[in-house]
């Protein structure tokens, strides 16, 4: 991994929280998980995740 | 341990006693705080890959979803490479509670990305749901 210090930090003090608080399951309802390859589950490879741009 | 930017596997939790495990999650905070009088140390972000075209058409029209992509390398089906971080719910995790791998990162340009569009996101007059029911 980079150096954490050139990953910004996020201001937590000025996020605007929804009253809606949905449950993890209700949350998780729509998100299809990624299948990693056996070498990342078993901790052999890393991966790498870029912002994808068309 | 894990830190901001590092993508985690969530090996084992439950919500409202159903099996909500083996999801990717992106940190975007490792510092302690508290939410609604709860502790937490980890705030994350949901992944998410498609099921289909006309799904990522869908999703990628949502204001709150940030597409990614993964090294193609490491993905069962390399085709499913792409996906989105659904930007618009934070999840608070106590990491005592939770059982979880670090297996990657983001870039630190995609990471630096990804802030800058959650303060978009906020500055259109959005706001972010909090999921506290693993506290």
């Amino acid at each position: 991994m980079e150096n954490i210090k050139e990953y910004p930090r996020l201001d937590m003090s000025k996020m605007i929280f929804s009253d809606n608080h949905p449950t993890t399951q209700e949350a998780l309802k729509d998100v299809v998980p990624f299948e990693w390859s056996d070498d990342v589950l078993s901790g052999k490879k890393k991966i790498e995740i870029k912002e994808k741009k068309d | 341990m894990c830190r901001r930017g590092d993508i985690i596997l969530v090996e084992k939790y439950k919500s409202q006693g159903v099996d909500v495990s083996h999801h990717s999650f992106v940190v975007i905070d490792d510092k302690d705080g508290q939410i609604k009088g709860l502790n937490y140390d980890i705030v994350a972000l949901a992944m998410s890959s498609f099921k289909d075209e006309k799904q990522k058409e869908k999703k990628l029209s949502y204001p709150g979803n940030f597409p990614i992509t993964a090294n193609e390398e490491n993905v069962d089906g390399g085709n499913k490479r792409d996906g989105y971080i659904k930007a618009d719910q934070f999840y608070f995790f106590d990491k005592s509670k939770i059982e979880f791998d670090v297996i990657g990162a983001v870039t630190v340009e995609a990471f630096t990305a990804l802030i800058e569009f959650m303060n978009r996101y906020l500055a259109d007059g959005y706001k972010i749901e909090p999921i506290t029911d693993n506290l």
